[in-house]
């Protein structure tokens, strides 16, 4: 069934199209929203580690649901993809819902570095990769890194990271003061005499525009926020978007393909609602904000004669370059001490030190506390180190009751490589509960995220240890010879939540999707905005660029708006 | 694997399957019929699969000064899931059981209960790494079949209650993790 007719069509409501949605109806355009899951509502939020958006037990808390949404991953192109459902391994699943992955996210709210914008320039490109230089800059974001922390909601202690980029104003709300994990990451980095700080978080500390401050419960990450103090999409941006009274968010509706008209624009978006039906959205623009994965694919599925290897494909560019932290690394410590608190939020402290600067491993990446294993599921299952390698047992029963309170994770999203054939494209058999093509990943590991993971590691092993960890029961790090040994046999790949690249952004259009404002470079009425433009991933976690980046784009589309004729 | 552990939780799980480790709990066109009434009080297993379940949750969470996994209701849990959103693995279980009894009579003469705590113990541990009979194994791998057990049982002994295992937030009162909230 064909609708009436919006200016715009957003494909999407996570950190990208929500950011969209609520720029483009503010500034009067009128916008339909399309998103896959549906609205979590305050008063369904708990806190049942089995239902949780990380736990993989089961089902997961804010979608996509497990047996309608299979994927298939592989290797490398000589393989058969083997098929994956949401809580597999290999996925790359990023959460359903409205308000996408920042519903349940543990709310990192990190600028990238300059240095991030120009790997190429500053690294070269390693042998097996792509790397290479954003078409925009640091300085081109800074404003909207700036506007997204205010309208966000961002708290932090802006100078207490002396290796921060320079930002044009404060955040708008004040740090957490450190929890026991904290205080003991600090105690560790201070004797190594590294420069730890409280983390920058998308959780308002005081009331903000609206809102009620949080309540420090043990369970932000994983869950939705009880009180909507988490500056997620579907708390913040989305309800300032339906009060325009421009903007319709239909939930629960699976996109299957980009309609384009016989002049090779973009005319709306073929979807399925609620009841499986389908409906074709008009749309003078088209935006699509699905991520690393999905946005590729649903530039695949549109298939058309004038676009026959699917929509903004003509280079065979879309799906390519799609990364993720893959050289990230989490390590655990044991106490003597106490450490346990039951307090949030997820994540407290953190050190830049080991951004850049690493020497011959690249780009590297922030040092962080973690809350992992606070869910007493995850530690049994992850944590115990048992003197026969049992997992079970009365050893394995007596590690839990001691240690769980008395451990201390840390975190690392050290930067990953890109490279040509770690990939999204389509699985030619398998398909969706739509019956829509679904994702094949390719993806493995390149030897430079082994090297950056170890590098990582032995790092974090050494704060640690300074901080006071038990030796008995702290990981070795690795010499130089054995992590060339891991680098050079490693043969793992998948991504996850940070997902990255895939509708690259660039000046060229033999080597990328889109161009610098986001805007495809065959169709120019076709947006992609969230993380699958970054051309590289940084050494954050990716949401607050992704948001930062969108309203960048959004003003772009606002300033050559002309009633759906764009200058491209 | 040394490369592996460094990664972080979330990876390590996706790199673990990605190479095979672990790999989904497929059904495997089981050929056991499951078609004993439910336990009383059970949704879907029957009484001697409960019986046995008991023995094995138990050897891997043992009751001492803290109740262990078979007082704190975790064979519940597993039988709500298997009644529930994983009903694939109903079968796989049946099976699993089967050859696990086969095993046990292989080894020792005897049903896996009428062995000794130690001796299940051994048993459980050579299952775990695929240390037994294939002919013993056809429908479901040994080492899968534990893997499933071993996950089921931790989610039902640390989970919360509301799903039918961790009785009286036993393991949460064992650990001090807040029993409100």
């Amino acid at each position: 069934m064909k609708l009436r007719k919006v200016n715009v069509v957003i494909v999407g409501s996570g950190a990208g199209g929500a950011v969209v949605a609520k720029e483009l109806s503010t500034a009067g355009l009128s916008v339909v929203l399309l998103e896959r899951g549906r609205r979590y509502r305050m008063s369904e939020a708990h806190h049942d580690v089995l239902r949780s958006q990380y736990d993989n037990t089961g089902s997961l808390g804010y979608g996509p649901a497990i047996k309608p949404n299979p994927r298939t991953f592989r290797l490398d192109p000589s393989q058969k993809a083997q098929i994956r459902y949401p809580n597999q391994g290999g996925y790359g699943r990023t959460a359903a819902t409205v308000g996408g992955g920042t519903t349940a996210y543990g709310c990192m709210a990190w600028r990238f570095v300059e240095k991030d914008f120009r790997m190429k320039t500053h690294y070269g490109v390693p042998p097996g990769s792509t790397l290479t230089d954003w078409p925009i800059s640091y300085s081109d974001l800074e404003p909207y890194y700036t506007k997204a922390e205010w309208e966000i909601g961002i708290s932090g202690e802006a100078g207490a990271n002396p290796f921060d980029p320079p930002r044009s104003k404060p955040y708008p709300l004040p740090a957490l003061p450190p929890d026991r994990p904290a205080e003991v990451f600090m105690r560790g980095a201070t004797e190594l005499n590294l420069h730890p700080f409280p983390l920058p978080l998308a959780i308002i500390t005081e009331d903000y525009d609206g809102r009620k401050a949080c309540i420090r419960c043990l369970h932000c990450e994983r869950f939705q926020c009880e009180v909507n103090a988490k500056s997620s999409m579907h708390a913040t941006l989305i309800p300032k978007a339906l009060a325009t009274r421009n903007c319709e968010l239909r939930e629960r509706c699976m996109a299957r393909e980009i309609a384009v008209d016989s002049r090779g624009r973009a005319s709306g978006v073929i979807y399925y609602g609620p009841d499986k039906r389908a409906f074709e959205q008009p749309a003078d623009l088209v935006v699509v904000s699905c991520n690393a994965s999905e946005s590729p694919r649903l530039l695949l599925n549109s298939k058309s004669k004038l676009f026959p290897a699917g929509l903004a494909n003509r280079h065979d560019q879309v799906g390519r370059h799609v990364l993720d932290h893959t050289g990230g690394v989490t390590l655990t410590g044991f106490f003597e001490e106490e450490i346990f608190e039951p307090i949030g939020p997820a994540f407290t402290a953190g050190l830049a030190d080991y951004v850049h600067r690493n020497g011959a491993v690249l780009g590297g990446g922030v040092i962080t506390t973690l809350a992992e294993y606070r869910s007493p599921v995850h530690f049994a299952q992850w944590a115990v180190q048992t003197s026969d390698g049992r997992r079970w047992g009365k050893e394995a029963k007596n590690f839990v009751r001691r240690n769980f309170s008395r451990c201390l994770a840390l975190y690392s999203p050290g930067q990953g490589m890109p490279t040509e054939n770690n990939r999204v494209d389509l699985d030619p058999e398998v398909r969706d509960a739509w019956g829509i093509p679904v994702v094949r990943l390719t993806h493995q590991v390149h030897p430079m995220d082994v090297r950056s993971s170890h590098f990582l590691r032995n790092r974090m092993i050494e704060i640690l240890r300074a901080a006071g960890a038990l030796e008995e029961l702290l990981p070795k790090p690795l010499n130089e010879e054995q992590i060339e040994k891991a680098a050079k046999e490693a043969r793992h790949g998948g991504i996850g939540e940070h997902q990255v690249g895939g509708c690259r952004m660039g000046d060229d259009p033999r080597e990328s999707v889109l161009n610098r404002n986001c805007q495809s470079h065959d169709v120019d009425n076709l947006f992609v905005v969230d993380g699958s433009c970054f051309p590289t991933i940084g050494g954050f976690n990716p949401s607050l660029t992704i948001q930062a980046n969108a309203y960048r784009v959004s003003d772009y589309i606002k300033r050559e708006w002309r009633g759906g004729a764009l200058r491209s | 694997m040394q490369n592996l552990l460094t990664l972080s939780r979330r990876r390590f799980f996706l790199l673990l399957s990605a190479i095979g480790i672990i790999g989904p709990a497929k059904a495997l066109g089981v050929a056991a019929a499951v078609t004993a009434p439910p336990a009383a009080g059970f949704r879907i297993l029957g009484q001697s699969e409960v019986a046995l379940l008991e023995l094995i949750v138990e050897q891997i969470i043992p009751a001492d000064a803290d109740p262990g996994a078979r007082d704190t209701r975790v064979v519940h849990y597993i039988d709500r899931v298997l009644a529930g959103e994983q009903n694939e693995k109903r079968k796989p279980y049946a099976a699993g059981l089967t050859s696990l009894e086969a095993s046990s009579v292989a080894r020792f003469g005897r049903k896996f209960r009428d062995v000794s705590f130690d001796q299940q113990t051994t048993l459980l541990r050579d299952i775990e790494q695929g240390k037994v009979n294939a002919t013993d194994w056809t429908a479901i791998a040994a080492p899968q079949f534990f893997n499933m057990v071993w996950r089921h049982t931790i989610e039902g002994f640390y989970g919360s209650p509301i799903h039918g295992g961790n009785k009286a937030h036993a393991s949460w009162k064992m650990i001090g993790y807040p029993t409100e909230h």
